[in-house]
């Protein structure tokens, strides 16, 4: 069976048990995992899977199911039934529009990549590992292929579907002899032709190679904590991607801005982030290159929607229960039915970007500053303010009146991230930062690198035993 | 409860699950592998139930069943799993896992060697694990787990009008997994985890500050038994404390900055163990884990193991998957290895990591002599379709000898004191940490007064090497972490947690917001 039979046979069975509502999404998936340590093979997961979340209504009682056995779905539908009668009742608001099928994301599925063969990755691996073993390095890291379908279905006669495939990786290179030397880049898309194996294979060696060629320093050395440091930083987007991608579910939730946990809450229509910042959350963003989803888990088709405009906040997101209760509109970001407790995320984050390269922004320093490469270890220190920590990691370079001047230790920073988001003062192009966690559902952040102003810094790694 | 009485050599397991395990091992030699080993689940079924602000905001229940086949050929792992356990699959599971170790073989230049079992498997011998309990959570009814978080929702509802938001759960698990292995190892475990928890949110309409406390703890809280934990929490008495905390926390002054001693209770000093002992995980010692976790500060350290001082000789720290309610706790891992007691840092010294058979081995080459003999089993998977990683089981700070009376009563003034913990970072080697907690005392003037966010940071040897108390057992806490995650794909995975208040100088304070 495929995923529209399994929802209509679980439909079926829901309407013949006379509940006033139900809805189910069935999601369908089949990946393959390499994990890489020293250029070899150490993890080969991979698996088919299947997953049906889904929820009943009946009166002013409801209640939702999860299982990964469709088989399962008779036996799950009526003992929650019986569930159903003990919960006290409450207002329920059941949806009343039937959506019109949504717009397909474009490039989603690639024929050749839902092969999902085995050799296809190794080639990457093999061709990496060929060009950095050539200079003395090792490959660690992953890269995973799958190809998946998400139905969703209503019994009030919406219905969504989309087929997808993907590719993903996130490779890191470390020193054959020092393993505090290394690197990290990412790749992906929704097929093999989206890897940009070129650019990878240049930021792995090149950053190393200039690690090994830098003297070595630590902004930290002769401070202690309590001795904060100010400087300017070049973010890349695999460092920006965490922070924005938990801005946009804590920050922009509506049910965190209702609560009023949110940077924004009572703040919509305020200039709170630079003039020169711009996000949304638009599935059919052509560089998100159909890691998409078109459609939310209401069967809302899903369309731009402005979180931030010119520095000023423009909307909260909402699925339609939130919006009721709040006397609001959807904005097509429904989590599954079972996870609607959580409020309504965004699934595919742009944030808009500049023209400026790497290079330009490296020229243009003329005080101290720190280029970073990756994020470790996002920590949410104050929801209000979105205050966050974490720390630098694979490439933290010191940059000195316009030239790299030393590779420094792993930076622990601290800071308010929409303060330090008014003081942005160069973008480059942004693009798709994709090294997911899961094959379960096409999602992934376009992010640009950026030029920060006197970002805050509170403690470094430290190497001495 | 007596674990003993948990393991028994009686055969529970039906003969269509035996004869489902026996068939996928007889294809996977058929077809070649040196080794292979079936894992099945059952059955694994969940329920959770959510009140919030006097409504139910979920009630959930799922259900999840399947297997997967782990084999290895010329020395390379292979792995397929699927959540359809028909028969007729097993063949097409084995040959997808066959032909991924063949593909990944290309690869191998070092072929992967199992480190010997420590004991020998009696032949038709099926180990089975059932987690000891009074009352089954599945048979309590809905009712009565209504009632119970409502009663402590009401409870928090009746102590402040500043209690905006409310929020009490109530979780349980129950796991029943099956494993053979081509060695001949034959288990069959069925494991039951129970939690529930209640937090209060406070808001001061004036500022629109905010502020949270939580019982028995912040995160996902899990034990392994039955309802009877659930009982014991007395959840609506926690639940009027911590929403009065709440109310008082919003008037509280700031934490102050500086270096000070601090007492850790164990709601903060358990999550500071979690992390720390991710750093003493052998996969991530040996670099497997960058692709989501990172590494460890001890992999050039790991000819130095037995004599490195890594903290002070007040800290004992046990790796325990045997002990009584602990959710690490089982009878085998899920590669078959014993449950078992090990230390992996005794009065301050380094001496053991959380190990997995292909990993032992491995850590030798690197130390250079044979230091590990056996697995610490400490492998498991989060579900069928998930490739075992070495996993934290419950990782216990030994409890000393002082009273928490008698050292709150003797810290001088100026010391901080943290309570549950609210936020968590610590850099990719497991040294440079920064937590905050939800509530912090300082003492002044020989009493303690409420501060609010509260952060603590440094470098964690500094930290571990600078311990000078750790308190009795009277006040010893055993928590589950109910959202651990590690591997690639992301797996969560529920581990467990013990320690005393303990007292520490020298560390860096401060607050946030």
């Amino acid at each position: 069976m495929d995923t529209q039979q399994i929802a209509q046979h679980i439909l079926d069975i829901a309407t013949k048990k006379k509940v006033d509502f139900c809805e189910v999404a069935v999601f369908k998936n089949e990946f393959l995992l390499k994990r890489l340590r020293r250029g070899q093979v150490d993890q080969p997961p991979a698996e088919e899977s299947w997953g049906v979340d889904m929820a009943i209504v009946k009166g002013k009682r409801r209640k939702s199911i999860t299982f990964d056995n469709p088989l399962l779905a008779e036996r799950m539908i009526e003992k929650s039934l019986e569930y159903l009668k003990f919960l006290p009742e409450h207002e329920i608001t059941l949806p009343r529009q039937v959506f019109e099928k949504a717009q397909c994301v474009a490039n989603s599925f690639d024929e050749e990549t839902a092969l999902l063969e085995d050799s296809r990755l190794l080639e990457v691996v093999l061709q990496l590992n060929s060009a950095l073993e050539a200079k003395g390095l090792i490959l660690s890291g992953k890269i995973t292929a799958g190809r998946g379908e998400i139905y969703y279905m209503n019994s009030i006669g919406s219905a969504q579907s989309c087929v997808y495939t993907l590719v993903g990786s996130g490779f890191f290179s470390f020193d054959l002899k020092d393993a505090s030397i290394s690197a990290y880049a990412n790749t992906g898309g929704s097929s093999f032709e989206s890897l940009d194996l070129e650019r990878v294979s240049q930021e792995l060696i090149s950053k190393c190679e200039l690690q090994r060629q830098l003297p070595k320093g630590d902004i930290f050395e002769k401070l202690r904590e309590g001795n904060d440091l100010r400087m300017d930083v070049i973010l890349e987007p695999y460092f920006l991607e965490p922070i924005f991608d938990w801005l946009g579910f804590f920050g922009f939730n509506g049910l965190m801005v209702e609560r009023g946990e949110s940077f924004i809450s009572k703040k919509i229509g305020q200039e709170l982030l630079g003039k020169n910042i711009d996000i949304s959350d638009n599935p059919l963003d052509s560089r998100l290159q159909g890691i998409a989803v078109p459609f939310d888990f209401e069967g809302m088709p899903r369309s731009q929607v402005m979180l931030a405009q010119k520095g000023r906040i423009m909307n909260a997101l909402y699925d339609s229960e939130l919006a009721r209760r709040l006397g609001k509109e959807s904005t097509g970001n429904a989590l599954p039915p079972s996870q609607r407790a959580e409020g309504a995320a965004p699934f595919n984050l742009v944030v808009e970007g500049g023209k400026s390269s790497l290079e330009e922004m490296i020229d243009s320093c003329q005080q101290p500053t720190l280029w970073i490469t990756k994020l470790h270890y996002l920590g949410m220190k104050h929801f209000q303010t979105a205050t966050m920590t974490g720390i630098a990691q694979h490439g933290v370079f010191l940059i000195e009146k316009g030239k790299v001047s030393q590779c420094m230790e792993n930076v622990r920073f601290e800071e308010i991230i929409p303060e330090a988001l008014k003081r942005v003062e160069m973008m480059g192009p942004s693009r798709l930062v994709f090294d997911p966690m899961s094959a379960g559902m096409p999602s992934g952040t376009v992010v640009p690198a950026m030029k920060i102003k006197d970002f805050r810094f509170v403690g470094s790694t430290k190497r001495t035993m | 409860m007596n674990l003993l009485y948990s393991c028994a050599i009686v055969n529970t397991m039906e003969p269509q699950w035996q004869t489902f395990l026996e068939e996928s091992l007889w294809h996977a030699k058929k077809k070649g592998a040196e080794y292979a080993d079936c894992r099945l689940l059952a059955d694994r079924i969940e329920e959770h139930l959510k009140v919030e602000n006097g409504a139910i905001s979920a009630l959930n229940s799922s259900q999840s069943a399947g297997f997967g086949v782990r084999v290895l050929v010329n020395g390379s792992w292979g792995f397929f799993a699927s959540p359809l356990l028909e028969k007729e699959k097993i063949s097409y599971v084995v040959e997808r896992a066959i032909k991924s170790a063949q593909a990944n073989s290309i690869l191998q230049k070092e072929k992967v060697t199992l480190a010997a079992r420590a004991e020998q498997w009696q032949t038709g011998y099926i180990a089975v694990y059932q987690t000891p309990m009074e009352i089954d959570p599945f048979s309590v009814s809905l009712d009565q787990k209504i009632v119970l978080l409502a009663s402590a929702d009401e409870a928090m509802r009746q102590v402040s009008e500043k209690i905006f938001w409310r929020a009490c759960e109530y979780s349980a698990i129950r796991t029943r997994k099956l494993f053979a292995s081509s060695e001949g190892v034959r288990t069959d475990q069925t494991i039951v985890e129970t939690g529930a928890a209640a937090q209060a949110h406070a808001i001061k309409e004036a500022s629109g500050d905010t502020q949270r406390r939580s019982y028995p703890d912040s995160h996902l809280y899990f034990m392994q038994g039955g309802h009877e934990l659930v009982q014991k929490l007395d959840l609506a008495h926690h639940a009027a404390v911590i929403a009065k905390e709440a109310a008082e926390l919003l008037d509280a002054p700031y934490a102050p900055a500086g270096r000070r001693g601090i007492i850790v209770l164990p709601s903060q000093l358990n999550l500071h163990g979690h992390e720390t002992a991710h750093g003493l995980e052998a996969d991530r010692v040996l670099g497997t884990e960058w692709t989501l976790a990172g590494g460890s500060f001890l992999t050039p350290l790991l000819p130095e193991i037995g004599k490195f001082i890594f903290g002070s000789e007040k800290i004992t720290l046990m790796a325990d998957s045997v002990t009584p309610t602990g959710v690490g706790t089982y009878g085998y891992d899920d590669e078959g290895t014993p449950a078992q007691k090990i230390p992996l840092v005794e009065n301050g010294i380094w001496k053991g990591l959380l190990t997995s058979r292909e990993t032992v081995p491995q850590l030798n080459k690197a130390i250079g002599y044979e230091y590990f003999r056996h697995s610490s089993g400490a492998m498991r998977g989060e579900s069928y379709g998930s490739w075992p990683v070495i996993r934290m089981v419950n990782i216990i700070l030994k409890p000393g000898k002082k009273d928490f009376e008698e050292l709150k009563n003797s810290v001088a003034d100026g010391t901080m004191m943290f309570g549950t913990n609210k936020s968590w970072s610590i850099d990719d080697v497991r040294r440079h940490f920064s937590f905050g907690s939800e509530i912090a005392w300082e003492k002044v003037n020989g009493k303690w007064e409420v501060r609010k966010n509260a952060k603590y940071y440094g470098d964690n040897l500094h930290f571990w090497r600078n311990c000078q108390e750790v308190c009795n057992e009277k006040s010893f806490f055993l928590q589950g972490v109910g959202s651990c995650g590690k591997a690639d794909p992301l797996q969560t995975m529920h581990t467990g947690h013990g320690s005393s208040p303990a007292y520490f100088t020298d560390i860096q304070v401060g607050s946030v917001g």
